[in-house]
């Protein structure tokens, strides 16, 4: 990660004393939470507008609660890392499927996917095809799911993908290059 | 089919479709003509892939960020201060608004309060939604 080793070393420390039951590590460990939680949805928001960012706040809120309310047996870094973009993952989700049946109303029904972004369906219809897409491919390739969820829902680069799943950058290109076909053809299947 | 064929299929399908990538796509029927033979199943699933390798997936991408815009915009945040009070959590969520714990932001006395406020769709202007919060308890407990 960006971050010293040093620094990856104290959390990974911190996270293992706070999982055998030292709330002081929770203390500790929090605040770095809360900033790395902070630094993933801000590197999201800012993918397609770099130096633009909207304070995310609200969404760094919601997966911070879920990360400290959940009963997680942190193993390092990494594993954190591959939770919290699972977390991202899952609020954004929510959010795009109740916004999709609002928007919808109760008849839903398909439409193509360019007529759909004409009018302003798309991305959170997008963004539940996708979540949908990227369970299966997880049942067939779980690391593939991975690095996409890292790379889309996590806001990390390549490098800090291919060290959460501790696979080289190359591997994370190659693979990447299969998720997103087979991802594709998924999406194009579920709008047409 | 079992499920270890099932890997095998699916390592066979990786490592055709990344061979196929390097060459030029004139000379891909060709490979899949060598590789695949009788197997027309495995062949139309490189196929496909291989179209769909051609298009870019960033409007998948760009559809997540815009998500997350939203979710950013349609909440109220937790940490932002409402009165006196400052959202700390949220405790709850129901088809009109959500539940809060908040506690008093001027140190005046400590209380902690759960505050309901209406989603964004209910009451569009923030000082709407000011309006609609309701103090509901003042222990915290709902």
């Amino acid at each position: 990660m960006a971050a010293s080793s040093a620094e990856a070393q104290l959390v990974t420390r911190l996270l293992q004393e706070w999982r055998n039951g030292n709330n002081h590590a929770l203390d500790e460990i929090m605040p770095i939470v809360y900033d790395e939680l902070r630094r993933m949805a801000a590197r999201l928001l800012a993918a397609e507008k770099p130096g633009h960012t909207l304070p995310a706040t609200a969404l760094v809120h919601e997966a911070y609660f879920r990360l400290v309310d959940a009963d997680i047996a942190w193993q390092n870094r990494a594993h954190f890392y591959a939770i919290a973009a699972r977390v991202l993952r899952r609020v954004l989700v929510e959010h795009a499927r109740t916004r999709s049946r609002q928007k919808r109303g109760g008849g839903a029904e398909k439409i193509p996917m360019d007529e759909a972004i004409a009018i302003g369906l798309e991305a959170s219809a997008i963004v539940v095809d996708l979540d949908e897409a990227l369970s299966r491919l997880a049942l067939r390739d779980s690391r593939k799911s991975d690095i996409v969820q890292l790379l889309f829902f996590g806001g990390l680069t390549y490098e800090e993908t291919a060290e959460a799943l501790g696979i080289s950058p190359a591997t994370v290109h190659r693979e990447l290059k299969l998720a997103k076909a087979w991802l594709h053809r998924e999406l194009a299947q579920s709008s047409a | 089919m079992s499920p270890v064929s099932n890997t095998l299929r699916w390592q066979r399908v990786e490592e055709l479709f990344y061979a196929a990538l390097e060459l030029d796509p004139a000379a891909r029927s060709a490979f899949l003509d060598a590789t695949c033979g009788q197997d027309l199943v495995l062949r139309e699933e490189l196929e496909s892939l291989l179209r769909s390798s051609q298009h870019s997936l960033n409007f998948a991408r760009k559809a997540v960020v815009e998500v997350a815009q939203q979710q950013s915009n349609a909440h109220v945040r937790a940490g932002e201060r409402i009165g006196a009070y400052r959202l700390m959590k949220v405790l709850g969520k129901g088809g009109m608004g959500t539940v809060y714990l908040a506690a008093r932001a001027d140190d005046l006395y400590e209380q902690r309060v759960a505050i309901k406020l209406m989603h964004p769709g209910y009451a569009p202007a923030e000082s709407m939604r000011l309006r609609l919060g309701e103090v509901l308890t003042g222990n915290g407990e709902l």
